[in-house]
């Protein structure tokens, strides 16, 4: 009965329109108040302790870092330097979007920034050679998906923090699953552009491309091999990011200016303050859904239904991407992944992987309607109807479920480079 | 937001309130995350290079970090965070699920708007009221930060102050929806 009302009381905030910090607030509340001993002030406390981490501190820096990094030309760096190698492929320039998008993924940690940064320069550039809008659009919107799936991603840390997974895990455990994600786009790509001409490979244009954007390429090899080495820990790691993006952009590129340096924090403080309250207060939820024994509830209560595990992961796999559907990532890791996480590893999935599936099954909402993100900014950024930008990410999401499906079945994928075993 | 009427068009007094309130709380989380983000990279730079590079010359200089940087970065951290409710709140950057939002006609909008700012509003109040007495609690035990050994309730103190903020914004927009920002056309 209380649980009944718990769900109404959801559906009455909802309703409502509130904001995600207000809905998480009122469970941790309701649940106090019925199940706890109904001192709302151990809320404030829980969200206390829940901040109080070092691991924390990684976020901010790597906001900090991503939004220092994609501002100015790198953008187009990476583009030219990418293009130059794949010149000699049918359908280069779309492969080069793939590895553009990437490479700049392993720099911002966001899904749109890539697909935004990359798209304003690909876009008209393989529009004005010939390419396809529909294929031209799929290619843009799916590599922006990388964004999130190749370390360091903001999701992953959200649900490390959520679910007390290690960070260094989930960011090693995104490396196989980003190079398959890439290697299968990127061999469409040439598929489908298999009738166009080859173009000649020319040392000059690579050398100079090189020269302009190695600074940028460096970046991601700097920082995660950092964290693979064990030389840093992921908040060390992002330190160092942002020390070198700063240099890089200011001394270098020369594109920072000391003045822009307010709008980039600016930025960043308004993601933390929409994101840090109500990740406090997931985590405050966390702790009193550990004390009350709900997620061994919950466990109790799916394997009464379901006994295999791979039922279990399929309709988990169903459930994500229905979400994906209707949720942004970060709330969907916020609320569900303290609750599936513990029921996974009940089932014998490792934290790391099921967080990889989790991230996996959400980065394919990017590009699914009603809320996939994806869909809209670039409806919005390159002026296409929704229908159309829908149509063209269908075989690109295909594709991705392919790949989901195969890192569920070879779970090897993801976690080779975190236990080094196949 | 020309279109609102008249009566509901907010005083230039409560206008320029809430602009120097914002600057305020920018101000407040630049320079809160410009120092998590000074100290953590020196202290880092101090630890892994300038003190490898003196051991190497064999040079003893004792600890090259920075002392519990991380601690007081994660200080910066809540008092910037809490401050950047208020200004995530100004900005409508909010993570608002947006489900429900076709479960009215669209003509009811306005006044659902207002009745869900009011409401927001009034549970942030009642989460600063207990957030004070929660600080309280931490000022009457005299509890203490590890490693720094600092009270934590002035720190603590960002936090009620933080959703303080947002509730008295939010009966702003209640009260004068011409001050309220649109939601953003996505949130990621």
């Amino acid at each position: 009965m209380n649980g009944l009302l718990l769900l109404g009381l959801l559906a009455a905030l909802l309703f409502l329109r509130q904001p995600l910090l207000i809905i998480l607030l009122s469970a941790a509340a309701f649940i106090h108040l019925v199940w706890g001993r109904g001192e709302l002030d151990y809320i404030l406390e829980d969200m206390w302790i829940g901040l109080d981490k070092e691991l924390i501190l990684s976020i901010p820096l790597f906001i900090l870092c991503g939004n220092v990094m994609t501002r100015g030309s790198i953008a187009q760096r990476l583009i030219d330097l990418v293009a130059a190698l794949t010149r000699p492929l049918p359908g280069g320039m779309a492969v080069a979007c793939v590895l553009a998008c990437t490479v700049f993924a392993a720099i911002s940690g966001s899904s749109i920034v890539t697909m935004l940064a990359i798209g304003s320069v690909m876009y008209p550039a393989m529009r004005q050679a010939g390419y396809d809008v529909k294929f031209t659009m799929g290619a843009i919107m799916s590599g922006g998906t990388l964004g999130i799936i190749i370390p360091p991603s903001i999701p992953m840390i959200i649900y490390g923090l959520v679910t007390e997974t290690s960070i260094v895990d989930l960011f090693a455990a995104g490396f196989g699953p980003g190079i398959l994600l890439t290697l299968v786009l990127s061999a469409y790509a040439v598929w489908f552009n298999r009738k166009r001409p080859a173009e000649s490979f020319s040392f000059d244009e690579f050398l100079t491309s090189f020269r302009r954007g190695i600074w940028a390429v460096l970046m991601p090899v700097i920082m995660l091999g950092g964290i693979y080495t064990g030389w840093f820990t992921a908040t060390e790691a992002a330190a160092v990011a942002l020390a070198y993006a700063m240099v890089i952009e200011v001394f270098v590129h020369r594109e920072l200016k000391i003045v822009d340096f307010y709008n980039v924090v600016l930025e960043a403080s308004k993601l933390g303050g929409s994101l840090f309250p109500v990740l406090a207060v997931a985590l405050s939820l966390n702790i009193i859904l550990i004390e009350h024994r709900i997620p061994q509830g919950m466990v109790a209560l799916m394997q009464g239904y379901i006994d295999s595990p791979i039922a279990f992961m399929v309709l988990v796999n169903i459930l994500l991407l229905i979400v994906g559907c209707l949720m942004t990532t970060g709330e969907a890791i916020l609320v569900l992944a303290p609750l599936l996480a513990p029921v996974a590893a009940a089932y014998g999935y490792d934290k790391v992987i099921f967080g990889l599936i989790m991230i996996l099954n959400l980065e394919i909402g990017y590009l699914t309607p009603p809320v996939g993100l994806n869909l809209i900014v670039a409806m919005s950024a390159f002026k296409q109807p929704f229908g159309l930008l829908c149509r063209a990410a269908l075989p690109f999401i295909l594709l991705m479920m392919g790949c989901l499906a195969l890192v569920v079945w070879q779970p090897w994928i993801a976690m080779y480079f975190v236990t080094g075993k196949v | 937001m020309s279109d609102v009427p008249e009566a509901r068009t907010a005083p230039p007094a409560a206008v320029r309130v809430l602009a120097v309130w914002h600057r305020v709380e920018c101000w407040v989380a630049v320079v809160c995350f410009t120092f998590i983000a000074v100290i953590l990279v020196l202290d880092v730079l101090g630890r892994e290079f300038v003190g490898p590079v003196f051991n190497f010359l064999g040079i003893d200089v004792g600890p090259t970090g920075i002392f519990a940087s991380q601690r007081l970065s994660i200080y910066a951290l809540v008092v910037g965070s809490f401050a950047g409710i208020g200004i995530a709140t100004a900005t409508g950057s909010h993570l608002v699920p947006r489900v429900g939002f076709g479960w009215i006609p669209k003509s009811w909008s306005g006044g659902m708007d207002r009745l869900a700012d009011a409401i927001t509003g009034g549970f942030l109040l009642g989460v600063a009221w207990y957030g004070f007495k929660f600080v309280e609690s931490s000022y009457s035990v005299d509890l203490r930060a590890p490693v720094l050994d600092w009270s934590v309730w002035p720190f603590q103190l960002a936090i009620p102050v933080g959703f303080l903020s947002a509730a008295c914004r939010y009966f702003a927009y209640a009260l004068w929806p011409s001050l309220r920002p649109g939601l953003p056309d996505f949130q990621e």
